[in-house]
Formats: C-alpha cells, structure tokens, sequence
C-alpha cells in the first residue's frame, strides 16, 4: 500500500512562518509584493479564505485587489520553503525508508500498516521537542491508495475518487503542453467532467479514438498501472551548521541542538546505509576563537542515545572561553560491521561504553596521564612513549611486536621508578664505588652492591650524549634500590626492586 | 544460672538461620605465583611494605602472561610503573594519577564499567596518611561495583586498610643482590605471602 503526504499552498504557508494568526485573513503570494509594478504581475499561490473571496490562482494582482480589497500581497520565501519541505521529508522518513519526492509539496511513500496512519497524536510519540509544529496544525494532508499514483490524486483531492474533476487528473499525470489541452478540450466536449465519466469509457476505444496518453490515464484512475517509486535519496553532505541568534551559555542548551544535529545525521546515514566512525565537532565562540574535536566512535553505530552520549562525556571535560555563538557537526562514515563475533575471540563486552569510560577518566586524570605504554629503544633511563588509549585494542602486526622490544633484556626483578629521581649523598670511595646513604629514606651502610653497570646513550651527538653508572644495591633496612651516579658527584636513587 | 557458651548459641543460631549463615563461594579467578588464587568480582588486597621487594613480579606475572588478550588496567598514583622493566604480552592501559583521590575514582570508573577483566590499583608506594583519609565506604561502594560488574580490582598497600577486601594478604619475599643472576621466572616461585583475610573457595567448602 502507498501513502501520500501533501501539505496545500506550502509557498503560502512559508511565507506566513513566523505570523500564523495571518493565515485567517485573505493572502496571496505574488513575486510584485515589493515591486512597484503590481498591475503586471499575478497571482501564484492562495489560501482557503482567498479562495472563498473569487480569487484564483493566475489572476492579475491589480484585478484581485479591485475584488477583495482586504487581499494580503506576500512575497515568496524560498529559505522557509526549503526548510518546510525537508520537515516534510523528515516526517515522511520517520514512516518508511522508501519515499519519494513527487512534488514540491507531495511525497509518496510505502506503507506497510493495512490503514492509514493516525497522524493526529504522532508528534506525541517523538522522545524529542517535535519539529514539525507548523505541519500539523490541521494542514497536513494523507491519503492511502494501492497504487502510489492513486494515492497521490486522492491526497490532492478535496472529493472522492469518482468525484474529482478530470481537470485534475489531467494536470497531475500529463505534462504541460498541446497534448494535455487537446485531450482536456476534447474529453470537454465530449461532457465529461469528473473521474466516474472518464472511467465510464472502454479503454480500448480510448486507446483508439485518443491514443495512448489516455489510455494510460484510464488505467492510473482505475488503479491498473502500478509504477515503482522513483526513491528519494537525501544527499550524501552530513555536515551541518548553525549560526545562532543568542549566544549559548549552558551546556543543556547546547546538549539539546545536538540532539537535533544527530538526529538528521542518523537519518542521513541510515538512508545511505552508513555508520559514522568520527564526529568531527566545531564550537566557534564569540570571542572569536574555535574549538575542534575528532571524537572517534569505537563501535560504529548511528543509535542517537549512544552518539550523544559520547559527545555529552566531550563536552564535559571541556571549558568553554566564551559563549558559543555557532556550531558545526560533521562525521566521517563507514561501512557497518557485518561480522559475526568469533566464538572463541575474546572482545570487549561493550566497546562504546568502553570509549565512554576513557573520555571520562581522560576528564578526571587528563588526557596526557593515560595510555598505552611502549618502551624506546634507548639505554636512556626511563624512555617510553604513552601512546593514546585507542590504541589499546589494535591488533599488532608480527613484524611490529619485535620492534617494541627494547634492545637490552630488563632485569629480573622489574623496578618500581621514582619519578623524579630522589637525589641522595652517598658516601663513596675515590673510585666512586658507593659505601653508605647519607640521607634519603633508607639512610645507612649498604649491605651489598652490585655494579657499575655504565650506560652510555646518544654518544654520537654532542648535545644529546648521556652516561650514567648504575648500582643494584641492599639498601639498609630497606629493599633493594636501583642507584645511578652521574660524574662527578650526582647521586640518585632511580627506583626500588 | 550458668552462661551459654558463645559457641553454643552460635550453633544454635546457625540451625536457626541456616541462609543467613551460608558462606557464599566465590568463583576462583586469577592465578598468581606466591598466591592463592584471586577471586573474580571482588577487591582482594595484597599488602606490600617498603622493605619488601619483588612486588613488581605480581605486576610482570599479569603482563606477561601468555593466552591473555583483554587488556589490563593499571593506577599507579606513584606514577613508578617502569615500562622498560617489561615485556608485556597483553595490552596495559596506564593511568598515571595524581593523588590517592582521583586513583579512587579512576577504579570506580573502569570497575563499574566492567569491560577490563582486572584492575591493579598500586598504592605500594603512597603515603599511608594520605591513604587513611580514604573513607571506608569508598571501598564498600567499590567492592558492590565490583560484583554487579564482575571486575576484579587487585589493591596493592603499604599496611593493611581496605576493610571490605574479600581477601587479603601480604608479601613477605625478600629478595637478595644474588636473586638478580636468576631469570624472572625462575624467581617467581620465591614469591612468599601469608594470608590475613581469606576468602571462601569453592574448593575449600567442597573439602569442609
């Protein structure tokens, strides 16, 4: 079954956007609203109370004033018309993925229920502020047929099938031109004025006397020509901006746009069947400055609850300099995973909760003050690089797992490093063998040592060269203790065993 | 009148409640060198004095241990992890925290999480005043995370002070200049530890 969706004199309603009350009083829509010459031109959209007053659509703006003097001149509003229409396609997502675009202000979808949807109480249903206020205020128009073409003339009909005008038929399935008039005049004549006449005619005879244009229009009405949708598909720009009128100073209302944003991104991505994998957010500020953040997905997934959730942890974290004045959202996309979890592969139990705990401790600890740590290829002291959270669950090639490898085996008892070094006299013979802790929390004689074992690093450039002697020592009724010297007479303690 | 025996009126309570006095068997989990197994869903304490060396050999066992490849999550408040000392075969995720205080809050965070298996939170080294002021429903909370999330949190302390550690116990190793001509794993068995709180096995009351 299909669904039509039809909102009457959208151009109108655009136009009347921010002054509903108006829409009681006669309009018209004319491109002379603001020109000086309104005799030349005429008039292209009404609504009902203009209608009612004689008005027609075509008729020229000075002759339409002199009939109904109270008559409102509009001018079109095509910013407004645009963002109707994509309302319009918004709510007709929410019902089926297949939808198509039919006109301006017409779109048809399919429809899996066996009636036609109660769109009453729908925006009642949405967990979200409901976006699409102005379509529901009694203007919105359905109708549901077995074909897409006969629901499109049902929704565009005040009457019943068998009494709408063959005027309309003709101008919804011909095109403009001398076909459509010749047909139109002829079936005229003929005293035809209303779908049940026309369908009153034997096809063939039809097909014959008028051609195939009305015979086609015969099988449309009696619902024997069933075409396939021609599928809208939203285009593939997931970036989104919004200038705003007053600046933001709280993070809910900014957690609500977003809210927004993610909610197109999700539609987008779904009607392409895409995930994103980074959501690339922009807060520019009124003094002028921005803020960029990649906030990377773990499990790709568009489910809104999830994404917001990891921008909400964000945006926590963050201190803003000034209130936001705009905002940018836009993602990178990939794929979905398809594939089945490996029986016996351990994985997370549930990554995006993962990622969230890691943006909640990198805005408890600092993000400089967690990763992965991998050790240098240096006989340096305490070399490592803090490689970042994320990298925790790739996979390692063969060939990399050697390259981590440091290129002396560590000792047999892993050391526990002082971070700084704790700087300590020591009493020491004149070949700098040490003999007793002078200070330090363990001072006193050292029960045995072992050492030196010289380390020497970066020989080959001047700037860089270092060189240590090390002491494993039993420090006084203490644990053994890594003791380093650095000439002439620097003594530290690296670290306990 | 004479007075009942303590044990007496244990006995009696016991037939009485029997539930009430059902000892709730922990699944065994975690296997060390040196130490009973480690129970799954719970905070087990190991007390590490200063003098006592050969703690970091814990900390090795877990990194290095073969077939393993959920990460571990390391605290160190101390920030003396030393990756030059190891060669891990599984992943570590490094948190170097400031103070006693937000390591507490960076356990809570991965434990209610629930996604890395075991936690390791090394206070070995942290002032045991600065310790104390960690009020003890810190830890009940934590331990109650634990169990709903099924995340072990292994607590390294210089004394022991978690009073809801469903196990406790304290290294008492100590290791010699002569133990460095050893290789790492010939020194494992030298791990020495006596238990000061022991937890209920499943094996312990199949035995009993």
């Amino acid at each position: 079954m299909y669904l039509a969706l039809h909102l009457p004199d959208l151009p109108l309603r655009a136009a009347t956007w921010d002054d509903a009350s108006a829409w009681q009083s006669p309009l018209a829509l004319s491109h002379a609203a603001n020109s000086q010459t309104p005799q030349k031109s005429v008039l292209t959209c009404l609504n009902p109370s203009a209608r009612e007053q004689g008005l027609a659509v075509g008729m020229n703006t000075a002759r339409a004033l002199a009939r109904c003097p109270q008559l409102q001149l509009l001018s079109p509003h095509p910013d407004n018309e645009c963002q109707l229409q994509q309302d319009l396609l918004h709510l007709a997502r929410t019902l089926s993925p297949d939808i198509e675009l039919t006109s301006r202000d017409t779109i048809l979808l399919t429809w899996q229920g066996k009636q036609e949807p109660d769109l009453g109480g729908f925006e009642q249903t949405f967990p979200f502020p409901f976006p699409f206020p102005f379509l529901f205020s009694d203007s919105l128009k359905t109708a549901f047929s077995i074909t897409p073409d006969l629901a499109h003339l049902q929704v565009l009909t005040p009457r019943t099938l068998s009494q709408t005008s063959l005027s309309l038929l003709l101008a919804t399935f011909l095109p403009p031109g001398p076909e459509r008039n010749d047909l139109s005049a002829t079936l005229s004549s003929w005293g035809l004025r209303n779908v049940r006449d026309f369908l009153a005619l034997k096809r063939p005879d039809l097909q014959e006397r008028l051609g195939s244009a009305a015979a086609d229009l015969h099988d449309i009405a009696t619902g024997r020509s069933h075409r396939l949708l021609t599928l809208y598909r939203p285009p593939k720009d997931y970036r989104q901006h919004l200038d705003l009128d007053y600046p933001l100073e709280t993070l809910a209302s900014l957690l609500l746009l977003l809210r927004n944003f993610i909610r197109t991104l999700s539609a987008r991505l779904q009607a392409h069947q895409r995930v994103p994998d980074n959501l690339l957010l922009t807060l520019h500020f009124e003094d002028h400055s921005n803020h960029h953040s990649i906030l990377r997905i773990p499990e790709p997934t568009t489910n809104q609850e999830q994404i917001l959730h990891i921008i909400e942890t964000h945006l926590d974290g963050l201190t803003a300099p000034a209130p936001i004045i705009a905002l940018t959202l836009d993602a990178t996309v990939t794929l979905p995973s398809r594939s089945q979890s490996d029986l016996f592969q351990k994985a997370l139990r549930d990554p995006n909760k993962f990622a969230h705990t890691l943006n909640q401790l990198s805005a408890c600890l600092g993000r400089e003050s967690l990763g992965v740590p991998q050790a240098q290829d240096s006989f340096r002291a305490d070399q490592f690089l803090l490689l970042p959270p994320e990298t925790l669950f790739e996979k390692k090639k063969p060939s990399s797992l050697a390259s981590v490898q440091t290129n002396h085996s560590p000792s047999s008892l892993p050391l526990r490093r002082l971070r700084p070094p704790l700087s300590v006299q020591v009493l020491a013979t004149p070949d700098q063998v040490p003999q007793a802790l002078l200070n330090g929390p363990y001072p006193g004689p050292l029960g045995s040592i072992a050492g030196p074992f010289r380390l020497q690093s970066d020989w080959w450039e001047r700037d860089h060269y270092w060189s240590s002697s090390e002491w494993d020592v039993q420090s006084h009724r203490g644990p053994l203790a890594r003791l380093s010297h650095q000439p002439p007479h620097h003594w530290q303690i690296d670290g306990y065993y | 009148m004479n007075p009942v025996p303590i044990q007496e009126l244990r006995r009696q309570l016991r037939e009485r409640f029997p539930s009430a006095h059902e000892e709730h068997p922990v699944a065994e989990g975690y296997t060390l060198a040196g130490l009973p197994p480690l129970p799954k869903g719970t905070i087990s304490e190991l007390v590490t004095p200063p003098t006592v060396s050969g703690s970091s050999l814990l900390i090795s066992q877990l990194l290095e241990a073969e077939n393993e490849e959920l990460p571990l999550a390391l605290i160190d408040p101390n920030d003396s992890f030393d990756p030059a000392s190891y060669q891990p075969r599984r992943p570590l995720l490094w948190l170097r925290s400031a103070d006693a205080t937000k390591s507490l809050q960076a356990a809570d965070l991965l434990v209610r999480d629930g996604n890395i298996p075991l936690v390791l939170l090394d206070y070995s080294l942290t002032a045991l005043r600065e310790l104390k002021s960690i009020p003890s429903s810190s830890w009940y909370r934590l331990r109650t995370l634990a169990e709903s999330s099924g995340t072990s949190l292994l607590a390294l302390t210089p004394a022991p002070l978690i009073a809801a550690a469903a196990a406790r116990y304290q290294l008492e190793n100590n290791f010699s200049l002569q133990d460095f001509q050893q290789l790492r794993p010939q020194l494992l068995p030298k791990l020495q530890s006596h238990a000061l709180k022991e937890v209920a096995t499943l094996a312990s009351l199949t035995n009993s």
